[in-house]
C-alpha cells in the first residue's frame, strides 16, 4: 500500500474522488478500483467525508438572531452618540486634524448649538434634502483645514466615494440629476490626481466600482457615460502614483440659473455663519453666472481664509441650500499620451470592466453545494445556508 | 449578494447606516455561527460566540477596507480568533457534544436512526478534535460546500494546502469512528 501520508498526489485525486462522490457520479467502489493503489487510504476517508457532508447544519434560532439584530442596532446607536458627544464630529475616513484645527471646530461647532449632531446626521445626506448643505460645508472646512494637517490624499478618495454614494441613493430614488454626475466627475478627477503611491491602490479599486456602476446605470445618456467611464480609467505612473485620462470638458452641460452655493445655516434667529475656509490653491475659483461647460466641484475655493460665525442663539440650525453651484475648472492636468487602451489595472475588476454582470471570480465559482445538494438527505431545520459567492 | 452590492452596503455601514450593517449581518449570521458550533460543539457558546463576533466586527467595521477577499472573510478570521480565545480562556477543547444531535438524517429505517445518532454526535466531537487549521477546512468544504480556491482564499493558504489538510481531516475522522466502534459501511448502508 502505498503511503499517501504526504503525496500531494494523493490529494489531488482524493479531491477529486470526493467531489465525484458527493455529486454521486462515481461511488466509493468506483474509486477504489480506479485507484487501487490507494483504495485502502481512499475508501475510510471518502466514507468520513460523505458523512460530514450529511450532518445537520445547526442554526442560530431565529428569536437569538432578531435579539442580536437588536443589540447591534443599539450599539450603532451608542456609537454614533458617543462620536458625536465626545469627539470633533469625524465621518468615517475623515484624517485627524491638528490640535489647533480641533480646537476651532469644537469653537466653531459648539456655536452652532447642536449642529455637532447635525453635521453627523448630514453624513448621509444627498443633494436635495435638507441637510446636504452642511454635509458639503463640512468637507470644504475639513479640506480648508488640510495644510494643517499635511494629509489630504486620503481625503480626496473619501469625498469621490460620498459622491458616489450620493449618485447610487439619488439613482435609486429616481432623482438623479447632471449636477450629481458631474460633482462626481470633479472629484473623482481630483482623487486621482491627489493619489500617491500609497493611496494608489485603493483609489483604483474605487474606480473599478465606480466604472461598475456607471456602466451599468441604463438612463445615463451616452455622451456623460462616456466621460465618467473614461475618468474610471487612469495611466499608472512609473512612481506608483496615477494620472488621469485625457481629461476633456464633460459631454453634459449642466443648465442651471443661479450662479453660486451658498451654505447658509438658518435658525429662527437668523445664524448665518460664513466660514469660508481656502482651500486647494490650484482650483481658480470662476463666481460668475457664466455657465460654462466644465466639471463643477463644490464652490469650496471661493473663500477668504478667516471663518467668521456669529451666533445668536442656540437653535436647531435649518439647513437652506440652494442647488446649484459655482462652476470651477478642474486643476490643469500636465500634457499626457492618450490613453490607449484599456489595459488591466492593478486591483481593477475586469468582470466589472468588461460589462458583464460577474466577476471573473464569481462565474468561476463553482457552487459546490448546488451539485453536492442531491446527496444531501439532512434537511435543515431553517433555509438552507446561504451561498456565498466571492 | 454580490461583491459591488456588498461594498455598497458595507460603505454605507461605515458611515453609520444600521440598515446597511443589517443586511450584511442577515447575510452572514448562521454561516459564522455554523462554523463556531461546529468548532465548540455547543449550541449556547455558539451563540454567544456568534454575538462577540459580530459586535467586534461593528466595533472595527471602521477600519475595514476591502482587500479583494469577500466580507465573509474577513469575519471569519473574527470568528476564528473568538473560538481560539475561547479556548485559551477555558484551557481546555470540546469533548462532549451537545449539539442537537439530529442524526446524519434518513429517511426510513428507526433501528439504524439510533446508531446514526450516535456517530454523528461522535463525529462532531472529533472534528472539535481537529486541528484548527482541519477544522476549518471540514467545515468551509463541507459543511458550507465551498470551492477548495474560496476555502484557500479565506484561509489564505494554497489550494494544494488545503487538498492535504483535506484528506488528514478526513482519514482522522474515519479513525476516530472506527476506534469508536463505528462500522463505517455499515452506517453508510443506511443511506443506499
Amino acid at each position: 500500500m502505498n503511503d499517501a501520508r504526504t503525496n500531494p498526489e494523493f490529494d489531488a485525486l482524493f479531491d477529486e474522488c470526493l467531489r465525484d462522490v458527493l455529486r454521486g457520479s462515481r461511488s466509493i467502489d468506483d474509486c477504489a478500483a480506479a485507484y487501487p493503489h490507494y483504495a485502502d487510504d481512499l475508501r475510510p476517508a471518502l466514507q468520513a467525508g460523505i458523512l460530514t457532508a450529511r450532518l445537520k447544519a445547526p442554526q442560530m434560532s431565529a428569536a437569538s438572531v432578531d435579539l442580536l439584530e437588536m443589540r447591534l442596532r443599539a450599539q450603532m446607536q451608542m456609537q454614533a452618540s458617543s462620536i458625536s458627544e465626545e469627539k470633533v464630529i469625524r465621518p468615517a475616513r475623515w484624517l485627524p486634524l491638528s490640535r489647533a484645527a480641533a480646537i476651532f471646530l469644537i469653537v466653531f461647532l459648539a456655536s452652532l448649538g447642536s449642529g455637532a449632531g447635525a453635521v453627523a446626521a448630514s453624513a448621509n445626506a444627498v443633494p436635495g434634502d435638507w441637510l446636504y448643505g452642511l454635509k458639503r460645508l463640512w468637507e470644504a472646512i475639513v479640506l480648508a483645514l488640510t495644510p494643517l494637517t499635511g494629509e489630504a490624499d486620503d481625503l480626496y478618495l473619501t469625498i469621490a466615494e460620498r459622491r458616489l454614494d450620493e449618485v447610487e441613493q439619488l439613482s435609486q430614488r429616481g432623482m438623479l440629476t447632471d449636477a450629481a454626475l458631474l460633482d462626481l466627475y470633479g472629484a473623482t478627477a481630483q482623487a486621482i490626481t491627489r493619489a500617491d503611491a500609497q493611496t494608489a491602490v485603493e483609489v483604483t479599486r474605487f474606480l473599478s466600482e465606480m466604472h461598475t456602476q456607471i456602466d451599468a446605470a441604463s438612463t445615463l445618456n451616452s455622451g456623460l457615460r462616456h466621460d465618467l467611464l473614461s475618468v474610471t480609467t487612469p495611466l499608472p505612473l512609473s512612481d506608483g502614483r496615477l494620472q488621469a485620462p485625457s481629461i476633456t470638458p464633460p459631454s453634459l452641460l449642466v443648465s442651471t440659473t443661479a450662479p453660486t452655493f451658498t451654505p447658509s445655516l438658518t435658525a429662527t434667529s437668523t445664524v448665518t455663519p460664513t466660514a469660508t475656509p481656502s482651500v486647494t490653491p490650484t482650483i481658480s475659483p470662476t463666481p460668475s453666472a457664466t455657465l460654462t461647460p466644465t466639471p463643477r466641484v463644490p464652490a469650496t475655493a471661493t473663500r477668504t481664509p478667516t471663518p467668521s460665525v456669529t451666533p445668536t442663539a442656540s437653535v436647531t440650525p435649518s439647513i437652506t441650500p440652494s442647488h446649484t453651484w459655482t462652476p470651477l475648472p478642474l486643476p490643469t492636468l500636465p500634457p499626457q499620451t492618450p490613453l490607449t487602451q484599456a489595459t488591466e489595472q492593478p486591483g481593477q475588476n475586469t468582470g466589472g470592466n468588461n460589462g458583464s454582470s460577474t466577476t471573473p471570480d464569481e462565474q468561476a465559482t463553482v457552487r459546490v453545494r448546488e451539485t453536492e445538494q442531491s446527496v444531501y438527505l439532512t434537511q435543515t431545520a431553517g433555509p438552507p445556508p446561504t451561498e456565498i459567492t466571492p | 449578494m454580490d461583491r459591488a452590492e456588498e461594498q455598497r452596503l458595507l460603505r454605507q455601514a461605515q458611515r453609520g447606516n444600521a440598515d446597511a450593517f443589517a443586511a450584511l449581518y442577515h447575510e452572514s449570521v448562521q454561516v459564522i455561527f455554523r462554523y463556531i458550533a461546529h468548532r465548540v460543539n455547543d449550541h449556547t457558546l455558539a451563540e454567544d460566540l456568534t454575538a462577540d463576533v459580530f459586535t467586534r466586527a461593528l466595533e472595527s467595521l471602521g477600519k475595514y477596507r476591502d482587500q479583494g477577499k469577500p466580507f465573509i472573510a474577513w469575519l471569519y478570521r473574527i470568528a476564528h480568533a473568538r473560538v481560539i480565545d475561547h479556548y485559551r480562556r477555558t484551557g481546555r477543547r470540546p469533548s462532549e457534544s451537545d449539539i442537537d444531535d439530529e442524526p446524519i438524517a434518513v429517511e426510513t429505517d428507526l433501528d439504524g436512526g439510533m446508531l446514526r445518532r450516535q456517530a454523528a454526535k461522535v463525529l462532531r466531537e472529533a472534528i472539535a478534535e481537529l486541528t484548527d487549521d482541519q477544522q476549518q477546512v471540514v467545515i468551509l468544504r463541507f459543511v458550507e460546500g465551498y470551492r477548495i480556491e474560496l476555502v484557500a482564499e479565506i484561509m489564505g493558504k494554497q489550494p494544494n494546502a488545503i487538498k492535504a489538510l483535506q484528506f488528514r481531516a478526513m482519514r482522522s475522522l474515519a479513525s476516530r469512528l472506527e476506534r469508536s466502534g463505528y462500522n463505517l459501511d455499515s452506517i453508510l448502508a443506511g443511506f443506499s
